[in-house]
C-alpha cells in the first residue's frame, strides 16, 4: 500500500470513527469533514497528472462538503445558542419531550 | 455508541485496507481508461472548449453541476426554514435573489434545448442564438455561472444567519 | 416535449418549488395550491410514461446529448415508473395532511409554505435516485435528498432538535460510504456508468473490489434505512409530525432499498458472483437482527414507536429476498418493497390523524378505535394483515414468493426466519383486532373526522388490496422486467460496453 493510500485510509477511518465516537456535535461535524477529505484525496490519487475526470469529481465532492458542512455548522450554532452546550448528552436531557 | 464506533471503525478500516490493496496498479493492462481518454483526446474537438476541466464539468457532466446547484439551493432553503416564523432575524432577499438567478440560469439552460428538439442540457442546440462553434462552450460557462450564483446565495444566507443575534431560536 | 419526460419529471417539482416560494410572499394558501399542482402535474407526467414503456421497454435518456458512459443517462424502467407513481401519490397525501398538522401543531403559516417547497425539492431527489445510472450523480442526488429531508424536518417541527442533526449527519455519512464504494469501482474499471460497470466487472472479474464496493454500499445504506428506528432517532418522536416521518420511512427508505437492489444485481451482478460462507453468515445476522425488531415493536406501549420499529423490521423481508437472490425471491422482495411503501405510509398517517399535532400515542388511546371510526379501524386491520401476510393483500404474495425462493434455494435458515416472523405477527395481529374492537369508556370519546380527511388512508388501504388482487399483472408488467437479465430468458451476458472496443 502506498503512502497516499495510507493517508486515505487514515482520514476515512478517523473521520468515520469520530462521527459516532465524539459526544460533541462540533467534533462530529469535523469528523465528517475528515471523512469527506479522505474521499477527495482518493479522487486526487486516481489522477496524478492524468485524466481530468477524477479531479472534476473531487471539486464537486468538495462543493458538497462545503454545502452540507455549512448546514451542519448552522445547526451546531443553533444548539449552542439554545442550550449553551454542544454535548449531545446535555442537549438530549434538555430537549422538550 | 462509543463501543459501536470502535467496531464500525475497525470494520471500515478492514474494508478499505482490503479494497485499497486489491486495486490494480496505475500501469496495469487490465485498467481501461476509455472514459477519461476520450475527454482528453476528443474533448476540445467535440465541445469546442479548450479546457478539459470546463468541458467535463460544464458539458459532459453538466447534470452533476446542475445537481450541485440544486444542493446549494436546498441547503439555503434549509437555512431559511430553520429560522422561519420567528421574529424577523435577517434579510433574506439578497441571498434569495442570487439563488433565484442561479437556478433560473441553470434550469433555463437545461430546458431551452428542449424547445428545439435537443435533449436536456444539450448545449449544441443553443447554436440557434449564438455562433454554432461556441454554443457548447458558452453553455458550459453559463451553467458554471449559475452554480456560482447559487453558491453566492447560499453563502450570503449563511453569513447573515450566522451573524444574526437571534440565530439560536 | 413528451420525448423529454424523464428529464422533465425531475425539473417540474424544482420549478414548482420556486414558484411556490415566490407566491408564498403574497399568499400562503396560493403557495400551497401551487405546490399541490406541481406534484399533480408530475404524477400525470409519470402516468404518461407507461404507454411508451409498455410498447418499447426501458427508456434511456442521455443528458446533454452525450451517450453513456461519457455522458450521464437516465433510465426509466416500468418498475421504477410504477414506484415513482406511488411515490408521488404518497407525496400528495403527505402534502394534504401536513396542512392540517401545521394547524394542530401551531406552526406559523410561513413554515407550512416552506415545508411544501422543501417537499417539492425532496421529490426530484428521490426520482433522480430511481433513474440516474451514474455512480457519482447518484451520490449527488442522494446527498441533496438527505439535505432536503433534514431541512423539511427542521421546518415542520416546533423546535429543531438533535434528531434533525443526526439525520443530516448520518445520512451524509452513509452517502459518503456509498461514494467510496463507487470510487473503488471507478478506480478499477475507469467508469461510473452502471451498465458499463457491469460489463467491465464481468470482463475483468475483480472480485475483491466488487466485494468491497458491495460492503460499502450496504454499510452506507444502513445509516439511512434504520430511519426512523427509535433506537437511533428517539429525539425525533414527539417533535416531528408523524405524516412527515411516514413519508420519509415509506418513500425515502424504500427508494434507497430499490437502488441497493440496482447496485447488487444490475451493477455488481451478484447472481453471477459466488459468495464465501463468511459473507452468508453476515447476511443472516443482518436479516435476523432486523426480524428481531418485530418482537421489539410488539413490546412497545406507544403506537408511534411500535410502527417505527415495524417499519425497520419489515426491511428484513426485502433483505432476505436479496440474500436468496433467485427469481422467486427477488420477485417477492420487489413485491414486498412496493407493498411496504403503502403500508408504512398508511400506518404513520393513521398515527398522525389520531395524535394531536405530534407527541405520544399510547395504545390505551386506541381501544375501541374501530367502533368509533370503522373505516380507520378497517384500514389499520388491512395494513396489519399485509404485514402478517393475509391474502389477498400484497404482503401475502410478497411473502409467498419469498418462501418459494427459500424452498428453491433450500435455504432453511432464512425460511425459518420468514415463517417465524409471520407466525409471531399473526398472534400480534389478533391482539390488535381485539384492541381495536374493544369497548371504550365514554370519557375516551374522540372527535369525529370527515371522510375527506380519511380518504388518503382509505386509498392506501385499497392500494394494498389491489396490489394483491392484481399481483400477477404487476409481476408480469413491472417486476419481471426489473429483474436481472439472467432471470428474464434473455441471452446472458447482456454487455452494452466493451471497454476499449467502444467507439
Amino acid at each position: 500500500m502506498s503512502l497516499f493510500q495510507a493517508l486515505i485510509l487514515l482520514l476515512c477511518v478517523v473521520g468515520f470513527h469520530g462521527v459516532f465516537f465524539h459526544s460533541s456535535l462540533g467534533r462530529k461535524v469535523f469528523s465528517w469533514v475528515l471523512l469527506q477529505a479522505g474521499l477527495v484525496t482518493f479522487l486526487f490519487s486516481l489522477a496524478p497528472g492524468g485524466p481530468a475526470l477524477p479531479k472534476v469529481l473531487a471539486v464537486l465532492a468538495a462543493a458538497v462538503t462545503l454545502s452540507v458542512g455549512l448546514g451542519l455548522t448552522l445547526l451546531c450554532r443553533k444548539f449552542w445558542k439554545q442550550y449553551k452546550s454542544l454535548d449531545e448528552n446535555d442537549i438530549l436531557k434538555r430537549v422538550p419531550k | 455508541m462509543k463501543n459501536v464506533s470502535w467496531f464500525l471503525a475497525l470494520l471500515l478500516g478492514a474494508l478499505l485496507f482490503y479494497g485499497l490493496s486489491s486495486l490494480p496498479p496505475r500501469n496495469s493492462p487490465i485498467l481501461t481508461d476509455h472514459v477519461s481518454s476520450r475527454y482528453v483526446e476528443r474533448g476540445e474537438a467535440e465541445t469546442g472548449i479548450h479546457s478539459i476541466w470546463v468541458a467535463v464539468l460544464g458539458d459532459y457532466r453538466s447534470f452533476d453541476l446542475l445537481a450541485v446547484s440544486v444542493l446549494f439551493t436546498v441547503t439555503a432553503l434549509g437555512i431559511l426554514a430553520a429560522g422561519a416564523g420567528t421574529a424577523k432575524t435577517f434579510p433574506i432577499l439578497p441571498g434569495l435573489l442570487w439563488l433565484g438567478l442561479g437556478t433560473a440560469l441553470s434550469l433555463g439552460l437545461g430546458l431551452l434545448p428542449l424547445k428545439n428538439d435537443g435533449n436536456f442540457l444539450d448545449f449544441e442546440i443553443l447554436a440557434f442564438w449564438t455562433d454554432p462553434h461556441r454554443a457548447r462552450s458558452q453553455g458550459a460557462l453559463l451553467l458554471m455561472a449559475g452554480a456560482l450564483l447559487c453558491l453566492a446565495g447560499l453563502l450570503s444566507l449563511f453569513v447573515r444567519r450566522f451573524r444574526s443575534p437571534e440565530g439560536g431560536k | 416535449m413528451r420525448e423529454h419526460l424523464p428529464a422533465l419529471l425531475i425539473v417540474i417539482p424544482l420549478v414548482g418549488a420556486w414558484l411556490a416560494l415566490a407566491i408564498s410572499f403574497l399568499s400562503h394558501r396560493l403557495s400551497r395550491w401551487t405546490a399541490v399542482a406541481a406534484l399533480l402535474a408530475d404524477l400525470l407526467a409519470v402516468l404518461d410514461l407507461f404507454p411508451r414503456l409498455s410498447a418499447q421497454g426501458d427508456w434511456h435518456y442521455s443528458l446533454g446529448g452525450w451517450a453513456p458512459p461519457w455522458g450521464i443517462e437516465l433510465v426509466v424502467t416500468p418498475f421504477s415508473a410504477f414506484f415513482a407513481a406511488l411515490l408521488l401519490v404518497t407525496a400528495l397525501f403527505t402534502s394534504f395532511y401536513l396542512g392540517s398538522h401545521g394547524l394542530l401543531a401551531g406552526l406559523p403559516k410561513v413554515r407550512e409554505s416552506l415545508g411544501e417547497v422543501l417537499l417539492l425539492t425532496l421529490v426530484p431527489g428521490l426520482l433522480g435516485m430511481l433513474w440516474v445510472r451514474d455512480g457519482f450523480t447518484f451520490y449527488l442526488f442522494l446527498q441533496f435528498s438527505v439535505v432536503a429531508a433534514a431541512a423539511w424536518m427542521a421546518c415542520m417541527t416546533r423546535q429543531t432538535g438533535p434528531g434533525v442533526f443526526y439525520f443530516l449527519l448520518w445520512g451524509s455519512t452513509g452517502a459518503s460510504l456509498l461514494l467510496a464504494g463507487f470510487l473503488f469501482l471507478y478506480a478499477s474499471t475507469g467508469t461510473l456508468n452502471f451498465g458499463d460497470l457491469l460489463a467491465q466487472l464481468f470482463i475483468f472479474k475483480n472480485y475483491p473490489i466488487a466485494l468491497t464496493a458491495g460492503a460499502l454500499f450496504t454499510l452506507g445504506w444502513t445509516a439511512i434505512v434504520l430511519f426512523p428506528s427509535p433506537r437511533a432517532y428517539r429525539p425525533l418522536f414527539g417533535q416531528t409530525s408523524p405524516f412527515l416521518l411516514g413519508f420519509l420511512s415509506s418513500v425515502f427508505v424504500r427508494t434507497g432499498l430499490f437502488t441497493l437492489f440496482l447496485f447488487f444485481f444490475l451493477v455488481l451482478d451478484v447472481p453471477g458472483l459466488s459468495q464465501p460462507l463468511g459473507l452468508t453468515v453476515v447476511e443472516y445476522v443482518l436479516i435476523y437482527s432486523l426480524f428481531l425488531e418485530f418482537f421489539v415493536a410488539a413490546r412497545q406501549k406507544d403506537f408511534l414507536h411500535s410502527i417505527a420499529y415495524l417499519s425497520v423490521a419489515q426491511l428484513g423481508y426485502v433483505f432476505a429476498g436479496f440474500a436468496l437472490g433467485n427469481k422467486s425471491a427477488l420477485t417477492g422482495a420487489l413485491m414486498e418493497l412496493t407493498t411496504q411503501l403503502l403500508v408504512v405510509a398508511g400506518f404513520f398517517f393513521i398515527a398522525g390523524s389520531l395524535s394531536s399535532g405530534g407527541g405520544s400515542l399510547p395504545f390505551s388511546r386506541m381501544v375501541g378505535l374501530a367502533r368509533s371510526r370503522p373505516l380507520t379501524g378497517l384500514s389499520l386491520v388491512i395494513f396489519a394483515a399485509t404485514i402478517v401476510g393475509v391474502p389477498p393483500t400484497g404482503g401475502f404474495f410478497g411473502k409467498w414468493y419469498l418462501v418459494l425462493g427459500a424452498f428453491e434455494k433450500k435455504d432453511w435458515v432464512l425460511l425459518a426466519g420468514i415463517l417465524l416472523t409471520v407466525l409471531f405477527n399473526f398472534v400480534y395481529f389478533f391482539r390488535l383486532i381485539l384492541l381495536l374492537y374493544g369497548h371504550r369508556s365514554a370519557a375516551m370519546a374522540r372527535p369525529a373526522v370527515t371522510l375527506f380527511f380519511k380518504a388518503p388512508i382509505l386509498a392506501l388501504a385499497a392500494g394494498v388490496l389491489l396490489l394483491g388482487i392484481f399481483h400477477l399483472e404487476i409481476i408480469h408488467h413491472f417486476i419481471e422486467p426489473a429483474l436481472p437479465k439472467a432471470f428474464q430468458n434473455l441471452p446472458v451476458p447482456n454487455v452494452p460496453f466493451l471497454g476499449k472496443q467502444v467507439e
